[in-house]
């Protein structure tokens, strides 16, 4: 095998076994790499129902054939478990030097299974795995620790830790890398510190087997070019996702006090403009030449990444107007290790319901210090709000009540988009293969263009042609999209540098389908586990959440905008046909039998009678 | 008077973030400059008073014309 590695390593903690897995070229070409390698796991060895901070979980650490040979942000890993948050499938990229360290280590995938007795962290060096101690690591934060296992075994080995909120399983606990990068916020951090795991560190020093390495160099170096000459760039190195901000503002979908509006009033307070202003630095990931990271100095004088999301989410949908005040939230955020996007919704329904008398606490809009403290409540799950906040927002309302303005889908918390008017990405938001989240289908820089407000049949297919390219192409390679979503790089590149690593001859055409069968996978993966554990299935899993159907728009060219609830089912009955579910949101016989996923079918069809 | 303001790289392009344009009405695409015209006629998003428009729409004095490139947040 070229592109691949052919290994898994396969790590047991509650036997404290680890052992050496080879597979073979057809697993790769079913499902090459990433997402598609996650699932599969997920689906053939846990058992269905299992629980998601159990023994039983794996965790699942994947990369795919592009990752860590240098071409345009390839230095990406998938983190994957059974959520338990959503009870569904679970997973999240993050950019870290651990990914371009695990292909050279010989592996393209880590699958952790069982709980340890005490906490460990795991060191693999080429091919020399360890399970040791981590006594003394449990407690820190995440910077604290990628600092004494880098003083450990080397600043040029390849980290991933958890910090506090894994520890403490807050349902959306991040694994975090090199001080900001962070994944998997489906409450990856919450399995690995079930697994009483608190980090991952990888040597690797070997190079990876690709078929036509001359080539290869020859086209990744033109592709790195193509990024730097695209029109977009230089303006992308000094803003990155924070240009987005008075992007979003303009079109009224910045989410704004709990998604209850699209424009903020200190909008340019803090939007990339703003954030020039206190710009020191830039982060990113290995292996790219399109960084994003914008390091700023925050409220408390340390130092802080600042991203779209962590600021609209930290930012206006609490009402905090001060740029440096959100660097600070979201410097914790990333010490503790948990999601900005999910601790910005929890704090932000926090001071809804404090404002509809819900619940004692006084927890004002634009109070940064309740807000911080409330975070720190969260993390560190101290009784009362922070504790019951450190689970999943669909299990707060279903205990505090708010389930109307719960924002959430599925469980996942919704990204930086309100979609009081813009039905596609509602869309995109109900039907994403992990719960509310933007990654697989960013729809709505392109339905702004289109007729905004319509419910039509092409807002479907455009939700589902993203899905396959974001949510199955650069997921599976794995590499980052945003050189293609920011800067415009052709995907093309992409297939060529697939087939030089690889030596297979693969158009786009068949990598759309590799992502089909995923996303059918993924699908069947929802409904087998939520049925198993008694939870059950039906569409109003796909909905969006009910305030953007019940609370209309009050500001703003959009004002009186609202969801259509029939409108919006017509939508979701639109998808359905063209992805080949049936009205229950379930794949049809005929559709599992089309990407060659008859075995899956056999065993849903246990749990539920398939429609042909 | 016609304001028109710019976001994102497009501003690069212009070389400020925005111009005025003394004309009681045309379309949106008779009034931007040269040097993003091609650019916007490929990608461009076009609010007309914070609403979804297009190249062809026509405005008039008194209006705001917003241009930006298809960014992403992600």
């Amino acid at each position: 095998m070229f592109g691949w590695t052919g290994n898994f390593l396969r790590v047991d903690l509650s036997a404290g076994h680890v052992y050496v897995q080879r597979y073979d070229g057809n697993l790769a070409r079913k499902y090459v790499g990433g997402r598609g390698y996650s699932i599969k796991i997920l689906w053939d060895e846990v058992p269905p129902g299992a629980n998601p901070l159990g023994p039983e979980n794996r965790l699942v650490l994947s990369i795919g054939p592009l990752t860590g040979i240098p071409g345009p942000s390839t230095g990406k890993l998938v983190v994957a478990a059974k959520s338990p948050l959503t009870y569904g499938y679970g997973d999240g990229n993050v950019g870290t030097r651990a990914a371009v360290m695990l292909k050279r280590a010989g592996y393209d995938a880590i699958i952790i299974s069982g709980i340890s007795k005490k906490p460990v962290y795991i060191y693999i060096e080429d091919g020399k795995t360890e399970i040791l101690d981590a006594e003394d690591l449990w407690g820190l934060d995440t910077f604290r620790t990628e600092k004494v296992l880098a003083k450990r075994h080397g600043a040029d080995t390849g980290i991933l830790s958890i910090g506090p909120a894994g520890e403490n399983k807050v349902k959306y606990a991040t694994v975090m890398s090199q001080e900001g990068r962070s994944g998997g916020r489906t409450g990856m951090g919450a399995v690995m510190g079930s697994k009483r795991l608190k980090a991952i560190v990888i040597r690797g020093t070997r190079e990876a087997s690709i078929a036509n390495p001359e080539e290869y160099r020859k086209v990744a170096s033109e592709a790195y070019r193509d990024v730097r000459s695209r029109p977009g760039y230089s303006f992308w190195r000094r803003q990155g996702t924070m240009a987005a901000i008075q992007w979003s503002q303009e079109n009224s979908v910045l989410p704004v006090r709990n998604f209850s509006e699209g424009i903020f009033e200190e909008a340019e307070n803090i939007d990339g403009f703003a954030m020039e202003k206190i710009k020191v630095g830039q982060r990113g990931c290995p292996l790219c030449n399109a960084i994003c990271g914008n390091i700023v100095g925050d409220s408390e004088d340390m130092i802080a990444e600042l991203d779209y999301e962590n600021v609209a989410l930290l930012g206006s949908n609490l009402g905090i107007g001060d740029l440096r005040k959100i660097a600070t939230l979201n410097r914790l955020a990333d010490m503790w290790g948990i999601d900005t996007i999910g601790l910005g919704v929890a704090i932000g329904f926090a001071m809804e319901a404090s404002e509809r008398g819900l619940i004692k606490d006084k927890i004002e809009w634009g109070d940064f210090e309740a807000a911080r403290d409330l975070a720190e409540n969260i993390v560190y799950r101290r009784s009362g709000l922070g504790k019951l906040l450190g689970e999943s927002i669909a299990k707060v309302a279903e205990t505090l009540g708010g389930e109307s303005f719960a924002m959430h889908v599925k469980g996942l918390s919704i990204t930086g988009y309100d979609c009081h008017a813009a039905p596609g990405m509602a869309l995109s938001y109900a039907v994403s293969p992990i719960g509310a989240h933007h990654k697989d289908a960013w729809v709505i820089s392109w339905e702004v263009k289109t007729d905004r407000l319509s419910y039509g049949k092409e807002k479907a297919e455009k939700v589902l042609e993203l899905q396959r390219i974001r949510g199955g192409f650069f997921e599976t390679l794995v590499a980052c999209r945003l050189p293609w979503v920011e800067v415009g790089l052709d995907i093309e590149w992409y297939v060529k540098l697939f087939n030089l690593a690889t030596g297979i001859k693969w158009g786009v055409s068949d990598h759309l389908k590799v992502a089909e069968r995923i996303l059918n996978h993924i699908r069947a993966y929802w409904v087998r586990e939520h049925i198993a554990g008694g939870i059950g299935w039906n569409r109003d899993k796909d909905l969006p959440p009910r305030k953007w159907f019940e609370k209309p728009l009050t500001k703003g060219p959009y004002t009186g905008a609202k969801l259509d609830f029939n409108r919006f089912q017509g939508l979701l009955d639109s998808y359905y046909e063209i992805i080949g579910w049936d009205k229950r949101g379930i794949p049809r016989y005929s559709t599992l039998k089309r990407y060659d996923l008859l075995d899956v079918a056999q065993v849903l069809s246990k749990y539920v009678k398939l429609e042909p | 008077m016609i304001r028109v303001r710019f976001l994102g790289y497009f501003i690069e392009h212009v070389g400020r973030n925005e111009i005025t344009v003394e004309v009681p009405k045309a379309r949106v695409k008779d009034i931007l400059p040269k040097t993003i015209l091609s650019l916007a006629e490929e990608e461009a998003i076009i609010l007309v008073n914070g609403v979804s428009a297009d190249m062809d729409t026509v405005v008039m004095e008194g209006d705001e014309v917003v241009v930006m490139p298809p960014i992403g947040g992600g």
